[in-house]
Parts: C-alpha cells; structure tokens; sequence
C-alpha cells in the first residue's frame, strides 16, 4: 500500500495553520 | 425572476439527465449499476464524496447561520480532516479488498447475519427519513421565493434526481455530482463578488472587518470545554472526529462512492481530496453568509426574509401590529448604518442588537400567526439576496445551484438505500440466486419505489418542523452505535457475533436515553454510542465466550 504518510501531516499542518488563523483573526477583531 | 434566469434553470436541468445517463456504462450489470464497475478515478470520486455531503441544507442553512452568529459553525467540520486520515489507512482498503457492495456486508462475514440485517435497518431506516428531510428543507425555501407550491417543488426536484439514479445507476450519481459540486462553487464564487461589490466603496477593508468582528461573528473558535455547547473547538474536533468516522465509515451513502474507484489507492486518495478541501469551501460558504450580513448593513434588508411570510401578515388580522415594526425596524436600520459609515463601533452594536431584536418580534409573529414553531427566517436569507440582488443570469445559477445541493446529496442517499435494500435485504434473504439482469431490475424499481416514498415524507415533513428535528436527533444517535459495531469488528479479533449484536442495541438505547433526558449537546452522541457498544460488545464477548 502507497505510503501516504508525508500527505497526512500536509493535511494536519493545514488544518493546524487554519484553526490558528480563525483564532487569531477572531482576537484581533473582536 | 427573469426570463434568461429560468433559461438557466431548465438547460441546467436537462444537462443534469441526460448527461448522466450519458455517462453511464455497464449498467446492465450488478456491479456496474452499484460500483460503476470500480472504473472511476479518484478525483471524481473525491467530488461526489464532497457533492453528497454538500446538501442545499448546508448551501441555504449555512450561509443563514453565519448571517446570524458569523463563522462559528466550522468547528462542526473539525473532526473530519482526521477522520479520512483514520479511514484511509483502515476501512477504506479493507472494504475495498473484501469486495463487498455494501459496508454491511462485512458485518455478516465478521460476526453472523443477524449484526449485518439489524445496521443495515438502522441504515435504512435514518437515510428514508434524512431523504425525506434533504428534499424537504430546500423545498419550502425554494417554493417560497420562486412562488411554487412545496409538493410542485419536491417534484421538480425529485423528478429528474430519480430519473438518473434509477436509469444510471451510481455512476450518473457520480458524474452528476462532479458537475453539481463545481456549478454549486461557482455560484457561491459569484455571489462573493456582488457582496463584495455590494460594499460602499469609502468603506475600508479594516473597517468592515472591525464591524463585524465588534458582533462576534469572527470569533470561529472556541476552546471552552462546555458539553451543552453544541459547537466548540472540543466538540468538533472530538465528537466531530465520532460523527465523521461514522458518517464515511459505516454510511452505505459515503462507503458506496469510495468502492466505485478503480483502485485502493485511487479510493483513498479520493477521501482525502475532502480532508484538504472540506475545510475551506465550508469557510467560503460561512464567508458568504457573514459577506450578506455586511451588504445588508449599508443596503436596506427586508424585517422578514421570507416575502410570502412578510405579504401574509402584512395584510393579516395583525398588520397594525407589524406596520409598527415595520417603522421601528426602519429607523434602526437607518441609524446603525449612519453608525456603521462613521466607524462607531460602540453605537452600531447598540443599533445591530436593537435591528436584530425586532427582527426576533417579527419571526415571533410569524411563529404566532401560522402555528409553525419551528419556523427559522435565517434559511431565507440568502435564497432572498439571491433573488433580489444577483445580476440576471446569476440569480438562475445561484437557483440551479440550490438544485444541484439538494439533487446531488438526495442521489447519493437514494442510491444507497436501493443498494442496501436490494444486497442486504432482498439478494440476502429472499432471491438468492437471479441473474444480474433481475437484480438491476428491482434495484431500479427499489430506486423509483424509495424516491417516491421520500417524496411522501418530504411533502408531509415541510409542514411539520417538529419532525425534522426529531429525524436529525435520530441521525445523531444511530451513527455512534453503528461506528462502535465496526470498531468491535475491524479492531478486536474477540469480539463475538452476541457481543456486537447486544452492544449495538445497547449503544442505541443509550445514546436514546441521553439524547432526550439531557442537554448534552448531540455532537457528543456519537462518541458516547462508539463507546458504549464497543464497552458492551467486549464485555458480553468475554463473558459469552465458551471457557476452554
């Protein structure tokens, strides 16, 4: 089976990067 | 609307058929009419994936709930990039190599017929009534602002959906979806750019920002551990990750599209095409939602967004009544954009609070006058803009958009019902050995038969929204009891068939119990059912087991 591995933490460091933006953005504007 | 509009409306329409008739091959067999033979590509699949999932509920309710409380609802979706990460690496190439039509399927192989025939009851018994729901909540909002009577809407939406999944089998249903999701993102592309335009030009970026920020629609995530809170950071990432796992693991409507890929890898590949991607078009269809909260705070919005509502008691027994909130809804209109051009932070959120309450006055008369307590004018929101705003021929493809949500997450539902009636149900117990010709046969009829039954539900469900919710209170908690059954059968090699079957009617009974004698918020259903049928399953396996 392809190992997807690198893919996965793409996909995780994404998600990371937009949880901290909202939470910022939030913060900053609020 | 204009006449170019239902132009676009009707050729989008019959594109939608005949192309996915078109498309269609093999259909003749079982495994070309479920499967699409295993032939299709991963990024087609990964479309229908997302399609399926994108209903006209979230394309209408959506863009209405971030109008009213802004981008908060993304912390539903949080679970899920992990969720096609787990599912990728363990149900995916198990399903695929098993060879099975239905996810069920494994569950007989694994434990005894009675586990496989209980979840897919419970399958079948959730999906009948969340289609009936899928056709419904667009229906009343379309039929409203198009002027159309709610069963003529759930025809013309149910007509043509039906038409194609029963002649096309899965395959239209996929080729379809590719072309919903993409005429769906372009129309909500477009009606970002007229917000955007809609947006006095001496009016900053900043601003604007600082404005919206200042009613807390910006703030999207919230780290609070509050069980009775529907939407956190902890609830979506955790019951999210439960409800996630559950919905593309263990649902016949998600597992289907992903046993249609060529390969192992094309499936998964293409769930994880929605791990990358989900996120952000679920921001930009919250960013829409925010974008008309912003164009109606420099352009004058209606006090109700629903224009039959606003026509009804306007020249009803109450319009004295309404013509007084009509006036003061006015004024504060007036006064929060005069405080919204001055940047006065403080003075438009003392008006924004006194708009939005006299909005709540006028939906709290509409509740009144038509009985129906369910009634939510938010769903109205966009679908108004759309008609009232969007450049001609855009508001047809916004419309046709609104369409293609419902079509194509009705169509995927509708053809995973057939296949778990037909493959669980009808080739299981009752005509074991037919040709494939026989079963492509009744699994059109079993098509036509289950549109038609949700059409029944559907036009009964839009007038009674109590219903609604206590179909959306079911999904959540069959989902977690369903997830827990494979966990006990794809992580333990000791679980017995007595352990999963006992767990899982266990799991459900408890997760009922929960759901209507405490205020935990249903996110959290589908952990505590996975839990708790995984907890039972394993304890009467243990205990049923013969003592060598």
């Amino acid at each position: 089976m392809e190992d997807l591995s690198a893919t996965y933490v793409k996909i995780l460091l994404l998600e990371a990067a937009i949880i901290l933006a909202l939470w910022l953005f939030g913060r900053m504007y609020s | 609307m204009h006449a170019i509009d239902w132009l676009v409306i009707v050729a989008y329409l019959v594109w939608i058929v005949t192309d996915g008739l078109r498309r269609s091959h093999r259909t003749n067999e079982v495994a070309g009419y479920f499967l699409a033979g295993r032939s299709l590509p991963w990024w087609a699949v990964g479309l229908s994936v997302m399609a399926t999932q994108l209903s006209a509920i979230t394309l209408v309710g959506t863009t209405g709930q971030a109008y009213a409380t802004g981008f908060r609802f993304i912390q539903f979706y949080l679970g899920l990039p992990l969720a096609m990460i787990i599912l990728s690496l363990t149900v995916v190439p198990f399903f695929h190599r098993a060879g099975v039509y239905t996810a069920y399927e494994y569950l007989e192989r694994r434990f005894d017929v009675r586990t496989r025939t209980l979840a897919s009851l419970l399958f079948l018994l959730g999906r009948t009534f969340s289609l009936g729901v899928v056709l419904a909540a667009p229906s009343v909002v379309i039929s409203s602002i198009l002027g159309w009577s709610v069963p003529l809407t759930v025809i013309i939406i149910a007509v043509p959906m039906v038409l194609y999944t029963a002649f096309g089998g899965v395959q239209a249903v996929a080729w379809t979806d590719v072309k919903q999701i993409f005429v769906i993102v372009t129309g909500v592309c477009a009606a970002v750019v007229v917000l955007a335009l809609g947006i006095p030009s001496e009016v900053s970026i900043g601003r604007t920002l600082d404005l919206v920020g200042a009613t807390g629609r910006l703030r999207a995530i919230d780290f609070r551990f509050d069980l009775r809170e529907t939407y956190t950071f902890w609830s979506g990432l955790i019951g999210g990750l439960f409800l996630m796992l559950s919905y593309f693991g263990c649902d016949q409507s998600q597992v289907q599209r992903y046993l249609t890929a060529k390969s192992v890898e094309e499936a998964r590949h293409s769930l994880l095409l929605s791990a990358y991607v989900k996120i952000p078009l679920q921001l930009l269809i919250l960013a829409t939602g925010v974008l008309v909260f912003v164009f109606y705070v420099f352009q004058p919005p209606p006090m109700l967004f629903n224009r039959v509502h606003d026509r009804e008691i306007a020249s009803g027994p109450r319009a004295a009544e309404y013509d007084a909130l009509q006036r003061r809804f006015d004024a504060a209109f007036a006064e929060r954009k005069t405080a919204a051009e001055a940047g006065d932070r403080n003075a438009f959120l003392d008006h924004d609070r006194r708009v939005a309450a006299i909005r709540g006055e006028a939906v709290a008369l509409v509740r009144e006058a038509t009985g129906d307590r369910q009634y939510a004018d938010v769903n109205y929101v966009f679908p108004t803009f759309v008609t009232t705003h969007m450049p001609i021929g855009l508001t047809g493809l916004l419309i046709a958009a609104m369409f293609a949500a419902a079509m194509s997450a009705a169509a995927g539902e509708l053809s995973a019902l057939a296949s778990a009636t037909i493959i669980d149900f009808y080739r299981r117990h009752f005509v074991k050995s037919a040709t494939d010709a026989h079963y492509v046969n009744v699994s059109k009829l079993a098509t036509v038969g289950w549109g038609l039954f949700a059409c029944v539900v559907a036009m009964s469900a839009s007038n009674q929204g109590s219903l609604i919710e206590v179909v959306n209170r079911y999904g959540s908690f069959f989902y977690g009891s369903l997830l827990g059954v494979f966990m006990l059968g794809i992580l333990t090699t000791t679980a017995t068939a007595v352990g999963a079957f006992y767990g899982l009617v266990a799991g459900m009974a408890v997760v009922l119990v929960v759901a209507f004698t405490t205020s935990i918020a249903f996110l959290w259903h589908n952990l505590i059912g996975a839990v708790v049928v995984f907890a039972v399953g394993m304890a009467i396996s243990r205990a049923s087991r013969p003592h060598s």
